[in-house]
């Protein structure tokens, strides 16, 4: 797949997530609301010029319900935590700066780990090198540097689970040179 | 009680609690940051609980299906904010160091802690 389909099939794709939003807010499934959900989208995409999405070459959908499951388990446990944190000694609670190193070259990679640091409790992206390879993150609780380094450690898993969910075209070039 | 019933019975209040939960440490913590973590994220699994707990009250799968986007974009924006909020307290320097035990930025020294943007040229102190 060259350079052009891909950014072809980025924007059908689009078009039919924007499709599947309008019917979920229309809350049912008939000729009317289709067609004229077709047309809305190809308006709203006319009009606002939405840059194609890169694609991924691959997606491992077990690898893919590993990452939703692992995430939701972080949330539920680190919620728990910054709860405890707020009931017990919330003036005591100690946090730590924290630079990541990223593996990943994609963009879509990148998006889900700091999307995925972000939404959990404990972790905030504050800052981001500018060739997109250290992310700084804000943490809590960090008591000493072993927590620092487990931490890091967290990210670094997270950012495989990734990458071995979603095969994209920079970290896994095709062989043929047809980018 | 119907199943559904249980389950609204028992995700509702702890979904609850979750938000309070986190409405509290924003109220408690001692910095911006930590603060901004209490603010943002128990909230998230606090509505996700409460929009699960709400969805077998709906009745039919198609007013139950709304809900999902509403989850689904809290997932998609409270990211985005806290990172902006985040990140911009960071590089105005409202960071207190009395609550750091380890700050990895610092070891950068004269460059200032904030990485230089994509221009080459540094943020203003």
């Amino acid at each position: 797949m060259n350079r052009n389909a891909r950014r072809a099939a980025s924007r059908v794709l689009m078009g039919v997530w924007l499709l599947g939003i309008w019917l979920l807010l229309w809350g049912r499934i008939d000729a009317l609301t289709v067609a004229g959900g077709a047309v809305v989208v190809a308006g709203a995409y006319a009009a606002s010029r939405l840059p194609a999405v890169p694609l991924v070459r691959r997606i491992r959908p077990l690898r893919v319900a590993a990452v939703i499951a692992e995430f939701a388990w972080d949330l539920l446990v680190s919620s728990v935590v910054i709860g405890w944190h707020a009931l017990y000694r919330p003036r005591q609670v100690r946090s730590g700066i924290i630079d990541v190193d990223m593996r990943s070259r994609s963009e879509l990679i990148l998006l889900g780990v700091t999307t995925s640091i972000s939404l959990r409790p404990g972790t905030i992206l504050i800052d981001l090198d500018p060739d997109r390879t250290v992310l700084r993150i804000h943490a809590m609780p960090v008591r000493s540097r072993a927590e620092a380094d487990s931490r890091r450690a967290g990210v670094a898993t997270t950012e495989e689970r990734l990458m071995r969910a979603f095969v994209t075209w920079e970290d896994a070039p095709p062989e043929e040179d047809d980018r | 009680m119907s199943v559904g019933d249980v389950i609204t019975a028992v995700l509702l209040p702890v979904g609850a609690a979750f938000s309070a939960l986190g409405a509290l440490g924003a109220l408690r913590f001692p910095d911006l940051h930590s603060r901004l973590h209490a603010a943002t994220k128990p909230q998230t699994i606090g509505l996700l609980l409460i929009l699960g707990g709400v969805a077998p009250q709906a009745g039919t799968v198609s007013a139950a299906a709304p809900l999902l986007l509403v989850g689904f974009f809290q997932l998609l924006t409270a990211p985005v904010t806290a990172q902006t909020v985040a990140g911009a307290a960071y590089r105005a320097g409202v960071v207190d160091h009395a609550t750091l035990t380890v700050d990895e930025s610092r070891r950068e020294g004269e460059d200032g802690p904030w990485f230089a943007n994509r221009s080459g040229e540094h943020r203003p102190e």
